[in-house]
């Protein structure tokens, strides 16, 4: 017993050596961000009002980034309630796009401060004075997936059928334009700071079990 | 004689009339800011963006104006398909108005012919300025939008876009956009106005009575001559136009 008590003890600290190890792996992230004129390109086949904002990050690649951590945007936009900011793959028929799975929602949720004039509405704030918006993990994956696939992102404007909100592509001559900003990382929440965490209880109650004296 | 009369009473009608729209016509032109206030129209199947309460000022007052023709100028932002039938049309309506539905049904408003197109130079899917041409209004309209006018002590009426199935439309008061070529992004904001043309003139009422009494004086004559037909009919009409 005392070899068997001897021989999961050793291999636990092992483990857990080993997973000490891995777990402090360099994390890294940049920033990609670029502007563009608004399309303003409508659709609303009745079970949503989708408005093409536009492409950006032509020919960026995925490199060794593994989702989208937080972002900025900032759109040109009038009489808007909460309408929700997609990315993905797919420039026409949102709705196709998003059945395929091509479209995420990025979480971000775009509302005019007046519903009397076409505004340049900051999201979540200003850059310079306010944090990322935090893009849950899936979105965050799935739409670094999109960029490493296709080298592009495409955004859209979506919102209830029939709604009124508007999404300019000039505003008196003067090109309407939309900004994003991705915060890449590295990091992907893994099962392995779990196991790490699994481990060292599972050694702790190892060791108490087979401490005792028989 | 008759036909000196005759060629009179018809210089005194044409003289009149002539005369009313050669010196007293004009043209009224109010400016103001862009409101932008949406609300639903057509029991919310549609919408209206309120454009502004138009201050017009008439000197001699608006009992004796008639409203011949209205044009418009405004920077708004319409759907493509907002053409033909669909094109949104310029309502007016009393000042104050909240429910342009319910204005429609109770007269406090009146729907006109001036539509605007997506079409309309300069068509885009921005916020763009457009400017129709002059609309003929027609008799209702014309009553209307004098009782409108002749309600509000200051002579205003308010201009809406209205749709009755296109929510999509925005008459914004100000527009901003983006400038993002410097290290820092900038907004530059701009206010939007509109302007309101409405083409009058002297409501003919009193040129058509002033020609009324001057035919009459003309005519004495005439109708002594018809009462004398009247009792010698078998004369024919030349010899009578003759005597």
């Amino acid at each position: 017993m005392s070899f068997v008590n001897r021989t999961v003890s050793s291999f636990t600290r092992l483990l857990f050596l080993f997973l000490f190890l891995l777990a402090p792996l360099p994390v890294s992230a940049d920033i990609i961000k670029e502007f563009t004129q608004q399309s303003g390109a409508a659709e609303d086949f009745g079970s949503r009002r989708a408005v093409y904002l536009g492409r950006l990050f032509n020919g960026v690649d995925g490199g060794p980034f593994r989702r989208m951590d937080s972002m900025y945007a900032i759109v040109t936009i009038a009489q808007a309630t909460n309408v929700q900011l997609f990315a993905g793959d797919g420039s026409s028929s949102f709705d196709n796009a998003l059945a395929q799975g091509k479209m995420t929602d990025t979480g971000i949720r775009v509302t005019t401060v007046t519903q009397t004039n076409t505004e340049v509405v900051f999201v979540p704030g200003n850059p310079s004075n306010t944090p990322p918006f935090k893009i849950a993990v899936p979105a965050g994956v799935a739409i670094h997936d999109s960029l490493a696939a296709n080298n592009r992102l495409d955004f859209w404007l979506v919102g209830a059928t029939n709604s009124g909100f508007t999404v300019p592509s000039s505003v008196a001559g003067n090109a309407a334009n939309f900004f994003i900003q991705f915060d890449r990382s590295t990091a992907v929440p893994e099962p392995a700071s779990l196991l790490l965490v699994a481990t060292g209880l599972f050694t702790l109650l190892a060791r108490k079990r087979f401490a005792k004296p028989l | 004689m008759n036909a000196i009369k005759l060629a009179a009473i018809l210089s005194v009608f044409i003289g009149s009339a002539w005369n009313d729209e050669a010196t007293n016509a004009g043209m009224a032109t109010s400016t103001i800011d862009q409101d932008g206030t949406k609300i639903g129209f057509n029991m919310n199947r549609g919408s209206a963006s309120k454009i502004g309460v138009f201050d017009f000022n008439f000197p001699s007052g608006l009992a004796e104006v008639d409203f011949l023709q209205a044009r418009i100028r405004l920077s708004v932002q319409l759907p493509p398909e907002a053409i033909g039938d669909l094109a949104p049309q310029i309502v007016f309506a009393k000042v104050g108005t909240t429910n342009l539905d319910q204005a429609l049904i109770t007269g406090d408003a009146i729907r006109t012919d001036i539509r605007i197109s997506y079409n309309l130079f300069p068509s885009g899917s921005g916020v763009v300025e457009k400017q129709t041409d002059l609309v003929n209004l027609s008799r209702e309209q014309n009553l209307a939008l004098s009782a409108i006018l002749t309600y509000d002590p200051s002579s205003r009426v308010e201009a809406w876009l209205a749709s009755d199935s296109l929510t999509a439309i925005t008459v914004p008061a100000s527009g901003q956009y983006l400038d993002l070529t410097g290290p820092f992004p900038i907004v530059f904001h701009q206010r939007f106005d509109s302007t309101l043309d409405l083409v009058f003139v002297p409501e003919p009422s009193s040129g058509l009575a002033f020609a009324g009494f001057g035919s009459l004086f003309l005519l004495r004559g005439r109708r002594s001559v018809l009462r004398r037909w009247q009792k010698t009919p078998n004369q024919t009409t030349q010899s009578l136009c003759l005597s």
